[in-house]
């Protein structure tokens, strides 16, 4: 078949070559660091979940795409990112059927519900999670010590993750962690976001591939500074650094990993900076606030329902038509 | 000051009328398809809150509680508020018709919505509320309703043009939708004793 010189179509006319296969094999290699923490601090229990969630997530968009006579898009990797995504934020120890249930609910209930990739209003992994979280509260609020593979002594300050220790045991318990192991992740918490280092690197190499843009990390983090900071402004003996709470729990792997998925954020520069802000000031409420240690997946799905609101406001267009004759 | 910015704070995010008390669903998933309609539908049902819990606080308060009628006090609540938002409409066509234009057909449908009732009979059991609270509560409640509203109603203008299932449009993406929605205030739980 010969193609045409000359192909008459809709624009946009330039395509950068990246495409939804490429976008989503980036993700994946930023999620290694975080995948490597989790087996270092707490050996083959974190990469079980992971695997298991991946897999299950995989099986499950294909049975879905199956039984609906859909093409299957497994292969664009978007639904084994949900899976380790989910993997990531579970404890190392929950039996093996919650991310096999998280998986399901993530994709069938969080994303093929909606119309499949890019449509879905809620980020897919944290649908899964809330709802593991809702319904399972006991099981996966149990973490284990890190126990480094090597080089690092075990960092055994405190036995439950920074946050859940804040809010049961006050600010003094909280106050002597060395920021080193909070940012190497030298305590208990799950295998994605008790590393900050590892979120780091895979969450720069996001933003430097440009498939995440920057806004929405920055402004998250300053946000959660700038609250703590208020905060601690505020009444001094009632809050731990402001820097505890950037480093401590989920708040930098939401900033680069949850609140940026595909769909789920706006996209103009206004609207990205208010999410971004949205999202760190609705982590700390809900942290300080509400009943629940680590607020920032409630706050991600918030802003993601604010998403197309904030996607409304958007530049004025340069000669717009007046009224059609 | 700070006990009615408690109150405030839980009617519209903690007890939230819809996503935490499950009332006026109807209203809530019937007109979250279209951004204006649903804007008219929220600023009619602040207004009549507002206005029902001002009024059915004085039947209660001073008509059947004095009486031992308290029995009777869903029936007139229902009569009061439908009577109530007819006289308003009439009111409002002749004296202020730009508002009578903004709220539009939403102020005769809403009396039989049951947000509109809950609320008041909320506001007027609730034996910790003096009537100034009552009034507060009932505002916020309208307001969380319609936060509620538009924000449902942004997630599934989106969802019309994306492609889901074809059995599964419509209502059932957009219940669906409403539990997440639902899920996601969970987070707010806990913020006010």
């Amino acid at each position: 078949m010969t193609r045409p010189d000359l192909i008459v179509s809709v624009s946009p006319h330039i395509h950068s070559g990246k495409s939804v296969d490429a976008m989503m094999r980036d993700w994946l290699i930023a999620l290694i660091p975080c995948i490597l923490a989790g087996w270092f601090f707490f050996g083959f229990a974190a990469l079980r979940v992971v695997i298991i969630s991946a897999l299950t997530a995989v099986a499950a968009e294909a049975a879905w795409q199956k039984a609906l006579g859909r093409p299957l898009t497994i292969s664009d990797g978007s639904a084994a990112l949900t899976g380790v995504i989910l993997g990531l934020l579970l404890s190392p120890e929950v039996p093996w059927w919650i991310p096999v249930l998280g998986a399901v609910v993530a994709i069938l209930i969080g994303k093929q519900l909606f119309g499949g990739l890019g449509n879905h209003p809620f980020n897919s992994a944290l649908v899964g999670y809330t709802f593991l979280f809702i319904s399972y509260q006991h099981l996966l609020e149990s973490f284990p010590m890190p126990q480094p593979a090597f080089l690092l002594e075990p960092g055994g300050f405190i036995e439950y993750p920074p946050m859940d220790v804040l809010k049961m045991d006050g600010v003094e318990a909280v106050r002597d962690i060395p920021w080193m192991d909070l940012f190497l992740g030298n305590v208990p918490g799950t295998a994605g976001t008790v590393s900050v280092l590892a979120v780091l690197l895979g969450g720069l190499y996001l933003v430097a591939r440009g498939t995440i843009r920057w806004q929405i990390p920055l402004f998250c983090l300053l946000g959660t500074f700038v609250f703590a900071a208020i905060c601690k402004v505020v009444s001094p003996q009632n809050y731990a650094a402001p820097i505890f709470y950037v480093l401590a729990g989920w708040t930098c792997f939401s900033a680069f990993f949850l609140a940026t998925e595909v769909g789920t954020c706006p996209v103009t520069l206004p609207g990205m900076i208010l999410y971004g802000l949205g999202c760190g000031c609705l982590i700390m409420t809900i942290r300080i606030w509400g009943t629940y240690m680590e607020g920032a997946a409630f706050a991600i799905l918030l802003m993601n329902s604010l998403t197309p609101l904030l996607d409304r406001i958007r530049p004025k267009v340069v000669g717009r038509v007046e009224q059609i004759a | 000051m700070s006990e009615y910015w408690l109150l405030i704070v839980s009617a519209v995010f903690v007890n939230n009328i819809v996503l935490a008390r499950y009332l006026g669903n109807c209203p809530f998933l019937g007109v979250s398809t279209r951004m204006d309609t649903a804007t008219g539908m929220g600023m009619a049902v602040i207004f009549v809150t507002t206005l029902a819990t001002a009024i059915t606080w004085f039947v209660r308060k001073s008509l059947l509680e004095p009486m031992g009628l308290e029995y009777l006090q869903t029936i007139a609540f229902i009569l009061v508020i439908a009577t109530l938002v007819q006289l308003v409409e009439m009111f409002l066509q002749k004296s202020i018709p730009a508002l009578y234009r903004a709220l539009g057909i939403f102020l005769p449908l809403i009396t039989t919505n049951c947000a509109v009732l809950g609320t008041a009979v909320l506001a007027v059991e609730n034996e910790d509320f003096n009537f100034m609270e009552g009034l507060v509560f009932a505002f916020a409640s309208g307001v969380g309703f319609s936060l509620a509203l538009v924000l449902l109603t942004g997630i599934r203008e989106r969802c019309a043009v994306a492609p889901i299932p074809k059995h599964l449009q419509g209502m059932p993406v957009g219940l669906a939708t409403a539990g997440l929605l639902a899920l996601a205030f969970l987070g707010f739980i806990g913020m006010v004793h």
